[in-house]
């Protein structure tokens, strides 16, 4: 069943020079079913977080249009958006800058739970603990202040304030990224639990192509704002269908260093462009090896594969008939 | 399940460790708390009654009936300068509180708000910040007639800038924080994000800036005394005790000395403690003070 369904979302933000105009995501169109998780990968600067902010409500979208469970996400306006933006809560990548140092960790886990109500009534006091134990915290961390936790701690928090919203969605905006190898895998594995047990679904931000793998099912590629890959998770690493997707996947290492050492990576050439000049046609072409004329004018269009695998590529039946070089 | 380690040193712990090190910091705060206190028991602990005229004892120096001497009208100079305290005290408070309510409110609103809002407060603050205080306060009290309690007034209302301006800048780099937009996230509307989580947050600059708004205040209130605008005869303030004591400054020179010490010391005192509040603020709130 349809959880988020985003259809055709840009967002163009005003630069420092005047007229120039960064264009930060480009019809952006996805769905998210319940309690499944959505990796969405891409190099920095590729409009992951634009468009989590986007989808959430936090930003305004020029273009398109975003439903949280068939409700119009962009239409609503002031206590209707607060409630709906409750439904779809966000977990930062720093954990020492997202929650308020003046606050203690009773008072943060339960805000949401304070603003769902009519009037401030007191949040019963376990209210708090049961939150804390949901993601593995002593009861007695109530009383903290968040500079007297660890960096995982701090993320426990985060996302203990997250399920406090009692949440549809919870956006993972590199969520595991600062934390250090151990304490993420500690997160990752909570995150998981958490999802079977409250079906909850994701929306996974990262840069890590192999921790997406491990949690996602699906995958969407971004490049320079828009999407130029997207399906299930495992078809999408096993025959990336997007000259860029097989890029970036052949670029993760694999542990054994003989097939390591022997493996041929297609070459991707260059630096990313800037957001500031998106290049003509496909926005991949400069440091595509596949590139030809078409791609330099047409911007390819999304074309579905099977079974929910599509990509924006001029060549993708050249691709998919080749194989995985 | 994570287990619970010792607790570090909280917040407010750091804080006075840092300020009981700056020794005259802690004087000046012990000054500010006789004041304090002198002012709300000043009925009760004068020697003398204050405006009783002894004319026998006129300029009389330190002796045991009048510890700290008597003025050209023979009242008691230690009865004289503990009720001015509390006019002192009182003054400054209404003139800080005034400056207060107008400038936070509005440096929140342009600090947070940003846009038209912002250009159109900043301007006027600045507009505000070019009248001399003095002058203003004088023309004020030439309006509404005399009284500490409009002259005070209007130096809070020309001094609302300094809040203004603290609290703008302080939202300006707090709006930008994550857990602002983490607030947002979770369906937290703005009058409510300003109120509990960027308020809170601006806490220490503010403080600092009471202090030394304060000291500044009670410098004015003292100024339009010593010109007559101020508090009124025969009730006594350091100022006018100062303005009235000039011409004996020869025949009684603790006339002059004990109301100047008096402002000298209270004021260093709210500006010393101010100063070493922004000193004292943790490593991460330091730049916002």
């Amino acid at each position: 069943m349809t959880l988020l369904d985003v259809e055709g979302v840009a967002k163009s933000f005003p630069a420092r020079r005047r007229k120039a105009v960064v264009r930060a995501v480009r019809d952006v169109s996805f769905r998210l079913d319940r309690g499944q998780t959505l990796g969405v990968v891409g190099e920095s600067g590729s409009g992951k977080s634009t468009t989590a902010r986007l989808v959430l409500g936090l930003i305004r979208p020029d273009a398109g249009r975003v439903h949280l469970d068939g409700m119009d996400v962009l239409a609503a306006r002031g206590d209707r958006l607060h409630a709906l933006r409750r439904r779809m809560p966000m977990v930062f990548q720093d954990p020492y800058s997202s929650l308020d140092p003046t606050w203690t960790v009773r008072d943060i886990v339960t805000e949401p739970v304070r603003l769902g109500r009519r009037r401030d009534r007191a949040v019963p006091a376990t209210r708090a603990a049961e939150l804390l134990e949901l993601v593995g915290m002593a009861p007695a961390f109530a009383q903290r202040y968040p500079h007297e936790l660890s960096g995982g701690q701090r993320q426990r928090v985060a996302i203990a304030r997250a399920l406090a919203c009692d949440p549809d969605l919870v956006a993972l905006d590199e969520a595991v990224a600062a934390l250090d190898v151990s304490t993420r895998a500690g997160i990752i594995g909570l995150l998981q639990d958490l999802q079977t047990s409250l079906g909850v679904a994701y929306l996974f931000i990262s840069h890590d192509l192999a921790l997406v793998r491990l949690v996602s099912h699906e995958v969407a590629v971004m490049y320079l704002g828009r999407i130029v890959e997207r399906g299930p998770t495992e078809r999408v690493y096993a025959a990336p269908a997007h000259p860029y997707t097989r890029a970036l996947i052949s670029a993760v290492p694999v542990p054994d260093p003989v097939v390591q050492r022997n493996r041929t990576r297609p070459p991707v050439l260059g630096e990313v462009p800037s957001a500031l000049a998106v290049p003509s046609g496909c926005a991949f072409h400069p440091r595509c090896p596949l590139a030809t004329d078409i791609c330099r004018t047409i911007d390819p269009p999304v074309v579905d594969l099977d079974d929910g695998h599509a990509a924006a590529c001029h060549h993708v039946a050249l691709i998919t008939k080749e194989g995985v070089s | 399940m994570t287990t619970v380690t010792t607790r570090p040193e909280s917040a407010f712990a750091a804080f006075r460790r840092r300020f009981v090190r700056q020794r005259l910091a802690v004087v000046m705060a012990g000054v500010i708390a006789v004041m304090v206190l002198v002012a709300l028991l000043a009925p009760w602990i004068t020697p003398l009654d204050p405006n009783a005229q002894a004319l026998l004892d006129r300029l009389a120096p330190p002796s045991t009936k009048h510890w700290l001497g008597a003025d050209d009208l023979g009242r008691d100079v230690a009865s004289r300068l503990i009720i001015a305290t509390r006019a002192t005290i009182w003054a400054g408070l209404l003139a800080t509180c005034v400056s207060l309510l107008i400038g936070l409110p509005f440096g929140l609103l342009a600090g947070y708000l940003r846009g038209w809002a912002d250009t159109v407060l900043s301007r006027a603050a600045d507009a505000l910040m070019a009248i001399p205080p003095l002058l203003f306060a004088m023309a004020i009290v030439a309006v509404l007639g005399r009284g500490v309690t409009n002259a005070m007034i209007a130096i809070g209302v020309v001094t609302a800038p300094r809040f203004f301006r603290v609290a703008r800048g302080v939202a300006l780099v707090i709006r930008e924080e994550t857990y602002i937009e983490a607030a947002r996230s979770i369906g937290c509307p703005t009058g409510r994000i300003v109120r509990t989580h960027v308020l809170p947050n601006m806490m220490s600059p503010l403080i600092v800036q009471i202090s030394v708004t304060m000291g500044f205040a009670i410098l004015f209130e003292a100024s339009l005394s010593f010109l007559g605008l101020g508090v009124q005869p025969p009730d006594a303030s350091w100022g006018s005790m100062l303005q009235r004591s000039t011409r004996f400054a020869g025949d009684a020179p603790w006339l002059v000395l004990l109301p100047g010490l008096a402002i000298l010391l209270t004021v260093l005192a709210f500006n010393t403690v101010g100063d070493a509040v922004r000193d004292s603020v943790g490593r991460e709130n330091r730049r916002l003070a």
